[in-house]
């Protein structure tokens, strides 16, 4: 009962101090801005609206760099020898004809970081937010001072310039190559189908292969490969194909050994065990097949001071290269990781051997999907009975 | 009695009428500007020029265009009926209120009596409209509606009947004019609110037992935006939404002019015979009515919504027995002075 008392009142005095505090605020003054009729005052860095003082702008493109939303877009003309453009406000020369310069303000999301690298502080936020529009095509402000036209002759002055400078350059291009070739007529740097740089990229085979074997991250040991990274001279591997950062003599390179079954990818990890002086790699050759990757562990054996290495034996098939760079770095005491055999198609990397996580084939064990839905001839759900539904 | 009764009779009966829409209009624009102004805004200030006092107008003319849809499974005739019988309940109640000294629709002996029984009328609309939309929630709005008006009808008998023992009389204008003068306590005029300690709790009891009857904050449950998307009113649009808006405006109106009559003199002016007459008596009636119609909106800018459990709980738990205990104290009180 007492209770019950003391919870009524309770009850009274949180309710009439709750409408003590409305009727302070009713009679208390309002926070609205009406607005069109009045405005509040910006502050002095509000960000708003941008503007370009193009007489200033000397066409750095640091602006458009700087926007995280590429929302400016500035073309620059080279402007002739001969010609002065003239000087900023703040002493800058002048050296290029701003052709284009275009500022998106529907993109635009006023952070402001296009503003401080302006060498000549020509682009700034002005205090102007009024100007929202029907259609975004007048979103964009265009601060360019030069008529079509005159972009037209600047833009053709350019190019003859160009021109004349390309034919000089080519030619004494030229000249230095004819003395260039006669020195090392010798020594010819490169094999014909062998693979320089990029593992399994075969440069200059026709249908560029690219693929990417033994790319084997994170690995016990730390076996960071990139196998096939050969500059391959005949007979001699001196790239450093499947740099290990692993502890010498110890270094475990898990080429995945994948087998694809749909929807679950399996590696079985083998072990290649570097021994200073005779590592041994076991490269996974991962075949794409579509629901089934096999990979098939090829050994390599390296024998210090004599590594047999094929660094990108290209078959250079016009459209279909099938690369097999296996990367040995065969020196003592730094056991080298393993690249797998690359089969790859011009394009597409069919098997990325040596994945440590074990991915057969950059997409190669996908199957079609199959179809779940089943189709109950002759039985469809029943439909309620309406009538029993409604009133 | 007056010039007004010499009036033909429809010009005569129409008179509340007048009052009711030029009050609504007034009520629905003061409604936003008191949320407004609560809530440190400002409300409608942009038609008609002066605080946008044109809204309410702009508000009718927009629900005037609005498409009259029927939903294609509701009982055509309960949906069209429902805002009007609502409205036409609103209005019947009116006939007794008396506005002024010189003007009263229907003096009649049993006023109050009357008007409790055709505001009952109010529940059967509301259920109807529900149950026409063919809508669950539409049906779960009535039905919490009828439950709600059911159970809040029994504190506002009453309290009304603790007024009538101390008044003496069912009729309405009967109950004003006892109210007149300056005496109690040499100064305070004689309304029943200041006659009788008990008559104060009353008065408590028949506030919050309006609020529940008009459905307003705290006690909104039949039409809960959050909960039943409007209730009763979900299905409905367009002129037939503002007949239930007129009518429940109606009700508040009607509710607070009855506060005002029973416990606050209706007619009389506070001071006494200064500022009294036909005229002003109306003025002062209105204005009566408008405070309490004030204190509503304070109330539902204020409070947040009763549970429906805890609505029931209010109502049987605790205003029932109060006003019960309550009525037999005023009569102990009336039987001993």
């Amino acid at each position: 009962m007492v209770h019950s008392f003391k919870q009524g009142w309770q009850t009274l005095k949180s309710i009439f101090t709750g409408m003590g505090i409305t009727i302070r605020h009713f009679f208390g003054p309002s926070v609205t801005l009406q607005y069109p009729d009045e405005r509040d005052v910006l502050p002095k860095l509000a960000r708003s609206k941008l503007f370009v003082n193009i007489d200033d702008c000397i066409g750095c493109n640091l602006c458009a760099r700087a926007c995280p939303v590429n929302c400016i877009d500035i073309e620059t003309v080279k402007a002739g020898a001969d010609v002065d453009l003239g000087k900023t406000s703040n002493g800058s020369q002048k050296r290029l004809w701003i052709s284009r310069f275009v500022i998106d303000m529907a993109k635009c999301m006023y952070c402001d970081l296009c503003t401080y690298p302006c060498p000549t502080d020509c682009i700034y936020m002005v205090q102007e937010y009024e100007y929202s529009d029907f259609n975004r095509d007048n979103l964009v402000y265009k601060f360019s001072n030069l008529t079509p036209e005159k972009i037209a002759e600047v833009k053709e002055t350019a190019r003859i310039e160009a021109e004349e400078a390309e034919k000089k350059k080519a030619e004494e291009a030229a000249a230095k190559a004819a003395r260039a070739s006669k020195a090392s007529d010798s020594r010819p740097s490169s094999v014909p189908g062998a693979a320089r740089g990029i593992p399994g990229s075969a440069k200059g085979i026709p249908g560029k292969a690219k693929g990417i074997p033994g790319a084997s991250k994170g690995v016990p040991g730390k076996a960071q490969g990139i196998p096939g990274a050969a500059k391959s001279i005949p007979g001699k591997a001196k790239g450093i194909p499947g740099a290990a950062k692993g502890v010498p003599g110890k270094a475990k390179s898990i080429p995945g050994t994948a087998k694809g079954v749909p929807g679950a990818a399996k590696s079985v990890p083998t072990a290649a065990k570097g021994v200073p002086g005779k590592a041994k790699g076991v490269p996974g050759a991962a075949k794409g097949v579509p629901g089934k990757a096999k990979s098939v562990p090829t050994a390599a054996k390296n024998v210090p001071g004599k590594a047999k290495s094929i660094p990108g034996t290209a078959k250079g098939v016009p459209g279909k290269a099938k690369s097999v760079p296996t990367s040995a770095k065969s020196v003592p005491g730094k056991a080298k990781s393993v690249p797998g055999t690359a089969k790859s198609v011009p394009g597409k990397a069919k098997g990325v051997p040596g994945k440590a996580k074990g991915v057969p084939g950059g997409g190669a064990a996908k199957v079609p999907g199959k179809s779940t839905a089943k189709q109950v001839p002759g039985k469809k759900p029943p439909k309620e009975n309406k009538d029993n539904n409604t009133d | 009695m007056t010039w007004l009764e010499s009036l033909p009779l429809a010009v005569f009966v129409m008179i509340p009428l007048v009052i009711i829409l030029i009050y609504a209009l007034f009520a629905i624009w003061m409604e936003r500007k008191v949320a407004g102004f609560i809530q440190d805004r400002l409300g409608p200030m942009r038609v008609g020029g002066w605080h946008g006092w044109a809204q309410s107008f702009a508000d009718l003319l927009k629900l005037i265009q609005k498409e009259d849809i029927i939903p294609a499974e509701a009982s055509k005739f309960l949906f069209r009926f429902a805002p009007f019988l609502m409205f036409a309940a609103s209005y019947a109640a009116f006939a007794v209120i008396p506005f002024s000294s010189a003007y009263m629709g229907s003096n009649i002996d049993i006023g109050v009596f009357y008007l409790l029984a055709i505001t009952s009328l109010l529940t059967i609309s509301v259920i109807m409209a529900g149950w026409a939309s063919n809508n669950k929630w539409s049906l779960l709005g009535a039905m919490r509606t009828a439950a709600q008006m059911v159970s809040y009808e029994v504190p506002t008998i009453m309290a009304v009947l603790s007024v009538i023992i101390v008044a003496g009389s069912l009729n309405l204008m009967t109950v004003t004019e006892m109210q007149s003068g300056n005496d109690t306590l040499g100064f305070l005029p004689n309304w029943l609110i200041f006659q009788n300690p008990f008559l104060l709790v009353a008065f408590v009891i028949f506030f919050i037992s309006i609020l529940a009857e008009s459905h307003r904050v705290p006690f909104d449950l039949p039409e809960s935006e959050s909960e039943l998307v409007a209730g009763f009113q979900t299905e409905y649009s367009g002129m037939r939404w503002a007949m239930f808006m007129l009518a429940e405006y109606a009700d508040m109106l009607l509710l607070s002019l009855l506060g005002a009559v029973l416990f606050f003199g209706g007619w009389n002016s506070p001071f006494g015979g200064f500022m009294d007459g036909p005229i002003w008596g109306f003025f002062w009636f209105m204005f009566k009515g408008m405070i309490l119609v004030f204190v509503m909106m304070w109330i539902r800018w204020t409070l947040p919504r009763y549970r429906v459990d805890q609505l029931m709980y209010l109502c049987w738990s605790i205003l029932i027995p109060l006003s019960f205990i309550n009525f037999v104290l005023i009569a102990l009180w009336e039987m001993l002075f």
